[in-house]
C-alpha cells in the first residue's frame, strides 16, 4: 500500500511535467499567432493584399496632332505590348530565354529591365511594345508565366517622314525618368519636334488596372481601376498641303524650307531634308536602324530650319542698308562704284559680278546684291552698329519657336572675336559681316525673321507651329517691335522688289503674286556654296513669306532657292483659293 | 450487468473530436474550393465527411475493444508495420503510399498507430530492465527501426513524431532523467551526421530557409513565407469562410492537407483559432487525465502515447504553418485531409476512450 501510494506520487510528478510541457508548447503557439496576427495582422494584410493584385498600366492616349485645317497628321493606333509581372516568373531562367527568343531580344536587355523595376515586383514591366500578331499567337501558345500581352496605343504618323521635324517622335521613357516616378517603365515620351516640346500637354494622365491574380499570376478578376486621361490635341498652324508641297519640292536636296504669315508668326510650312520615318520610333527600334540614323553623314535628324547654323549672305544686305539708312549715313541718293574688285588696304575684295557694277544706289545694290557697294557700307556703318542691328532684326537670339532645339547662332563683334577668338577686329571682318558672311551664323528661322521685321514695319510676331492646345487658341504675340523710319523701311523694299521683278538676282522668283526677296549664295569653308531665298507676297500687302535654304548645293540662291520659294508663294495662294471656294460653294 | 455504453464515454473528448471534425470538413470545404482545385479536389470535403464517418465508427468499435488485446498483439502488429514499411521502400521507390483500389493507404500512418502499442509492450514486458542500458538499447533499436524506414521514404516529418512518443513513453516507464538526457545528447551528436549523410538536399533547403526563408522567397522558402502572410493577414477576426486570399489563389501550397492551418488562421482569424486551440487542448489535457488515472501501467502507458503523439502533430504542424518550424510534411490530427492519417488518429482515441471507460469500470 505504501508502494502504491509512492508510486503515485511519482506519477503524478511525471505527469505535472507532461502537463507543463505541453501547456508551454500551446503557450508557444498561441505567444507566436498574437504576433503573427494581433500584432502584425496589417502588416501581413498588406503583403497578402500585393501578393494577389497586380497593377497593369493603362497608358493614356497621346493627344492628335492635326494641321490647321483639321487633318490628323497624328493619331493613335492599337499595337500588341508584352510586358512581364517579375513576381509572377516562375521559373525564371528559362521564360527570359523562350521570351527573349521569340520577341528577338538579347536575354541580357530583358533581364535588365526585370532588374530596373526589382521594388515593385507586382507592376506588370513593358519589355517590348508593337510586337507583331504572330509572334503574340506564339507567346500566347507557349503560356511562359508572368508574361502578360496587352494592347496599347501606338503612336502613328501619317505622313510618314512628311514633317517629321515638325512633329518629332516617341520614345520610350528611359531608366532616369522612371525613377523620377514620373513615368511608368514603357511610357512613350516626345523625343523631338512637337511631340517633345508639347509633351506635357499630350501626354495626358496614366491610369492603372488592378487585377486579382492566382498564385501562377492568372487573371482571377478585376479589382479596380483608375482611367487614364486622354492627352490634349494639338492643332497646328501648319497647313498639310502647303508642307507636302514643300516636301515635295525639296525632295532629294539637303536644306530646309520655312513658309509662314509674317503678320502673326503662324507657320504653315517648314520641312528639313533629310528626315526620316517617326513611325520606326513607336515600336521598338531595332539597334541597327537606329545607329544607321544617328551616324549618317547627312544629320537626318537635325532640323535645319531651326538647328542649322549657317552664315546668312545676302540676305543680310537689308540688315546692314537698314543701318546705314536709319544712322544717316546714307541715303537713296548716295551712289558706291563697284568694278568687280575693291581694295581695303593692302587686300581686295571680290563683287559676285566679277566684271562690276558700275555705280549704283542702295536700291539697285540690294537688287543685284552688290557685294562691293555693301563693303564700303559696312565700313561706314562700323562693326558695333552692324552688331547692334543685326541683333534688333532678331539674330542672336533664338525666335521663340514652339520646338526644342533652336539654336542662337552668333552675331560677331569686337568683344565677340577678343573672347573667343582673342583676336582683335579687323576692317576686313566688318567688310565680311555687311554682306552676312565671316563670324555671323544665324538659322534659316532667323533669317526670315530679320525679313518679317522688315514686312511688318518693326514689328516681329513669335514664330510658331501651334494654334490650338486643345480648345484654346494661341494668340499671336509681338516678340519686339523696333521703330524705323517708314522711307527708309521703303527704300529696302524697292531693293527687295527690283530684286525680283526688275531684273535682279531673283527674278527667278517673279511672278504673277507680286513676289519680292532677295538672293544669297554662301560661301561656304566646308565645300560646295549654300544658297538661299527669302521672298514674300504680295509685295503691298504680304500674308506670306518664305525661305529656302540649300546647303552645299554649289547654285547660286537665284537659280536654286528662288524658283523654289516662287513654287512655295505660288502653291499657297492656289490652296487659299480652293479653300476659297470650297466654303464659298458651303455657304451657298 | 449489462452497462449503458453512453455513461462510460468521455463526452469531453468526444464533443471535441466531433467539433474539430466539423470545422476540419468547412475548412477543407474551403480549402479546395479555389480555381485550380476546384475540378481536382472538388468532393474532397465529401470524402472527408465519409472518413469522419467510418471514423468514427472505428474510434466506437476501438474504444470496446479492451486494451489488453492491443497490448497482446502489439509485437505482432509492430511486425507487420515494418515488413509493410520495407515493402513500400521496394515496390514504391520513393512513395508514402500503396493504392488500395481508389485509396491510398500510407504505412507511416499505420506506424503512428502501432508504435505506442509496441513500445508500451515492451516496457511492460521488460519492467525493471528498461531502465537500464540492455533495455535502452533494445528498445532504441526497436524505435529505430520503423523511424529509419520511415525517414527514408522520405518522410522525415512522421520519423520525427516518434522522438516525443519515444522520450514521453520511456519517462513514464520509470527511466530517469539522466539516462534520458544522455540519449539526447547521443540525438545531437548523430544530427548533424544525419544531415551530411542522408538529408536530401530538398530537406536540407527546407531546414535552411526556415532559418532565412527570404533568402530564397520563390524557391525553398516558398511555402513558410505564404503560410505566415496567410496566417498573419488573418488578423483577429479572419477574412471571412472562403475569403482566404492566400490559399483560395493557392499562394500557399498544400493548404487542404499539411498547411490546412493557413486557411484556418487566415479566414477564421485569431479569436477562432484560439477557440480551436483550447479544443484541441481540452482533449489533450482530457487524454492525460484519462492516462493519470489509469486502472494500470499498460493504460497509462497507452494514454500516454496517444497524448504524446497528438501534442507533437499538432506542434509541429502548427509550427511550421506559423514558421517556428520547418517545414516537415506532418498532418494536422482530425484537421487535415486524408483518409490514412484520420482513421488511425480515431483508432489511438478509441484506445484512449476504452483506457477512459476502464477506469469508470473499476471505481463504479
Amino acid at each position: 500500500m505504501v508502494f502504491k501510494r509512492q508510486q503515485d506520487r511519482e506519477d503524478s510528478k511525471k505527469f505535472g511535467v507532461i502537463l507543463a510541457v505541453i501547456i508551454g508548447l500551446f503557450g508557444i503557439i498561441v505567444l507566436r499567432l498574437l504576433w503573427l496576427q494581433v500584432i502584425r495582422g496589417s502588416y501581413y494584410r498588406g503583403l497578402a493584399q500585393s501578393n494577389s493584385t497586380r497593377v497593369i498600366p493603362d497608358r493614356a492616349c497621346r493627344g492628335l496632332i492635326s494641321d490647321r485645317n483639321g487633318e490628323i497628321l497624328v493619331n493613335n493606333v492599337p499595337s500588341f505590348t508584352v510586358s512581364v509581372v517579375p513576381a509572377d516568373l516562375k521559373n525564371k531562367d528559362k521564360v527570359v530565354s523562350d521570351l527573349a527568343k521569340l520577341l528577338d531580344l538579347s536575354e541580357e536587355d530583358l533581364l535588365a529591365k526585370l532588374e530596373k523595376q526589382q521594388y515593385r515586383v507586382f507592376e506588370a514591366v513593358k519589355i517590348k511594345g508593337d510586337v507583331p500578331s504572330q509572334v503574340v499567337s506564339r507567346l500566347e501558345e507557349s503560356n511562359l508565366p508572368g508574361v502578360r500581352v496587352d494592347t496599347e496605343p501606338k503612336r502613328n504618323y501619317s505622313g510618314k517622314d512628311y514633317s517629321c521635324h515638325v512633329l518629332g517622335y516617341v520614345g520610350e521613357s528611359n531608366m532616369d525618368e522612371v525613377s523620377n516616378n514620373k513615368y511608368f517603365i514603357g511610357d512613350s515620351i516626345g523625343r523631338a519636334g512637337v511631340e517633345k516640346h508639347y509633351d506635357e500637354v499630350l501626354r495626358g494622365v496614366n491610369g492603372s488596372r488592378e487585377i486579382v491574380v492566382d498564385s501562377a499570376g492568372r487573371q482571377i478578376k478585376p479589382a479596380g481601376s483608375k482611367p487614364f486621361v486622354k492627352g490634349t490635341d494639338l492643332t497646328l498652324t501648319i497647313d498639310a498641303k502647303l508642307q507636302n508641297t514643300c516636301e515635295e519640292l525639296i525632295r532629294g536636296r539637303k536644306g530646309c524650307v520655312i513658309a509662314m504669315n509674317p503678320r502673326n508668326g503662324e507657320i504653315y510650312a517648314m520641312v528639313s531634308h533629310p528626315g526620316f520615318n517617326p513611325n520606326i520610333f513607336s515600336g521598338k527600334l531595332d539597334k541597327r536602324e537606329w545607329s544607321d540614323l544617328i551616324n549618317s553623314p547627312e544629320m537626318p535628324f537635325l532640323n535645319r530650319a531651326v538647328s542649322g547654323l549657317y552664315s546668312p549672305g545676302s540676305t543680310f544686305k537689308i540688315v546692314t542698308a537698314t543701318a546705314a539708312l536709319e544712322e544717316r549715313l546714307l541715303t537713296e541718293k548716295d551712289q558706291f562704284a563697284c568694278r568687280g574688285i575693291y581694295w581695303y588696304s593692302d587686300w581686295n575684295y571680290n563683287c559676285w559680278k566679277l566684271e562690276g557694277h558700275g555705280s549704283l544706289n542702295i536700291v539697285d545694290a540690294i537688287g543685284q546684291s552688290c557685294d562691293i557697294f555693301f563693303y564700303q557700307t559696312g565700313l561706314l556703318v562700323k562693326v558695333e552698329k552692324l552688331a547692334a542691328y543685326s541683333r534688333l532684326f532678331g539674330f542672336g537670339t533664338e525666335s521663340g519657336l514652339d520646338l526644342d532645339g533652336e539654336r542662337k547662332g552668333i552675331v560677331p563683334d569686337a568683344a565677340w572675336k577678343e573672347r573667343f577668338h582673342h583676336s582683335h577686329w579687323f576692317p576686313g571682318n566688318t567688310i565680311q559681316l555687311a554682306i552676312g558672311q565671316s563670324y555671323l551664323l544665324a538659322t534659316p528661322l532667323q533669317m526670315l525673321d530679320s525679313y518679317n521685321i522688315l514686312i511688318n514695319n518693326g514689328t516681329l510676331y513669335r514664330p510658331h507651329i501651334v494654334r490650338a492646345v486643345g480648345d484654346k487658341v494661341v494668340l499671336p504675340s509681338a516678340v519686339k517691335s523696333i521703330t524705323i523710319r517708314n522711307e527708309d523701311l521703303v527704300t529696302v523694299k524697292k531693293g527687295l522688289w527690283q530684286s525680283v521683278n526688275l531684273g535682279g538676282t531673283g527674278r527667278n522668283a517673279k511672278s504673277n503674286f507680286a513676289i519680292a526677296g532677295k538672293t544669297a549664295t554662301i560661301e561656304n569653308p566646308h565645300g560646295p556654296s549654300h544658297a538661299s531665298f527669302i521672298g514674300f507676297a504680295p509685295f503691298n500687302n504680304p500674308e506670306i513669306s518664305a525661305i529656302a535654304f540649300f546647303e552645299g548645293s554649289g547654285g547660286g540662291g537665284g537659280t536654286d532657292a528662288a524658283p523654289v520659294v516662287k513654287s512655295v508663294i505660288e502653291a499657297y495662294f492656289k490652296i487659299k483659293k480652293e479653300k476659297y471656294a470650297k466654303s464659298a460653294s458651303k455657304d451657298f | 450487468m449489462p452497462r449503458a455504453p453512453a455513461k462510460t464515454f468521455n463526452i469531453v473528448i468526444l464533443s471535441c473530436v466531433v467539433i474539430i471534425l466539423a470545422f476540419s470538413v468547412l475548412m477543407i470545404y474551403s480549402a479546395t474550393n479555389s480555381v485550380e482545385y476546384r475540378s481536382l479536389y472538388k468532393t474532397f470535403y465529401l470524402r472527408q465527411i465519409l472518413w469522419a464517418a467510418i471514423g468514427l465508427g472505428v474510434m466506437f468499435v476501438v474504444s470496446y475493444i479492451n486494451y489488453g488485446t492491443w497490448i497482446e498483439i502489439a509485437d505482432k502488429l509492430y511486425w507487420f508495420t515494418v515488413v509493410l514499411l520495407i515493402l513500400l521502400l521496394f515496390f514504391r521507390g520513393s512513395m508514402r503510399w500503396f493504392h488500395i483500389g481508389p485509396f491510398t493507404f500510407q504505412p507511416s500512418e499505420l506506424a503512428k498507430f502501432t508504435m505506442p502499442l509496441a513500445l508500451s509492450r515492451f516496457i511492460l514486458d521488460n519492467k525493471g530492465k528498461a531502465e537500464v542500458l540492455e533495455g535502452l538499447i533494445k528498445i532504441g533499436i526497436m524505435t529505430a527501426i520503423p523511424l529509419v524506414l520511415i525517414i527514408i521514404q522520405p518522410d522525415l516529418g512522421t520519423g520525427l513524431v516518434f522522438i516525443p512518443l519515444f522520450f514521453c513513453l520511456l519517462y513514464i516507464g520509470g527511466v530517469s532523467i539522466r539516462y534520458l538526457g544522455y540519449l539526447i545528447t547521443l540525438m545531437a551528436i548523430f544530427a548533424p551526421v544525419y544531415y551530411f549523410t542522408l538529408m536530401k538536399s530538398y530537406q536540407k533547403n527546407r531546414l535552411l530557409s526556415f532559418l532565412n526563408p527570404e533568402s530564397d522567397p520563390l524557391g525553398s522558402g516558398y511555402s513558410v513565407i505564404q503560410s505566415k502572410i496567410a496566417v498573419g493577414s488573418g488578423s483577429i477576426f479572419g477574412k471571412g469562410f472562403m475569403k482566404g486570399t492566400q490559399s483560395q489563389l493557392n499562394f500557399v501550397p498544400e493548404h487542404h492537407t499539411d498547411f490546412i492551418f493557413a486557411v484556418v488562421g487566415e479566414e477564421m482569424g485569431f479569436l477562432l483559432v484560439f477557440i480551436l486551440l483550447l479544443t484541441y487542448l481540452m482533449m489533450i489535457l482530457e487524454g492525460l487525465k484519462i492516462a493519470m488515472h489509469a486502472k494500470d501501467k499498460a493504460g497509462m502507458l497507452l494514454a500516454s502515447g496517444v497524448v504524446s503523439l497528438l501534442t507533437a502533430q499538432l506542434f509541429m504542424n502548427i509550427g511550421m504553418t506559423i514558421g517556428i518550424l520547418p517545414v516537415v510534411g506532418v498532418p494536422l490530427p482530425l484537421l487535415s485531409y486524408g483518409g490514412s492519417s484520420l482513421l488511425f488518429t480515431m483508432a489511438l482515441i478509441g484506445i484512449l476512450l476504452n483506457v477512459h471507460s476502464s477506469i469508470k469500470r473499476s471505481s463504479s
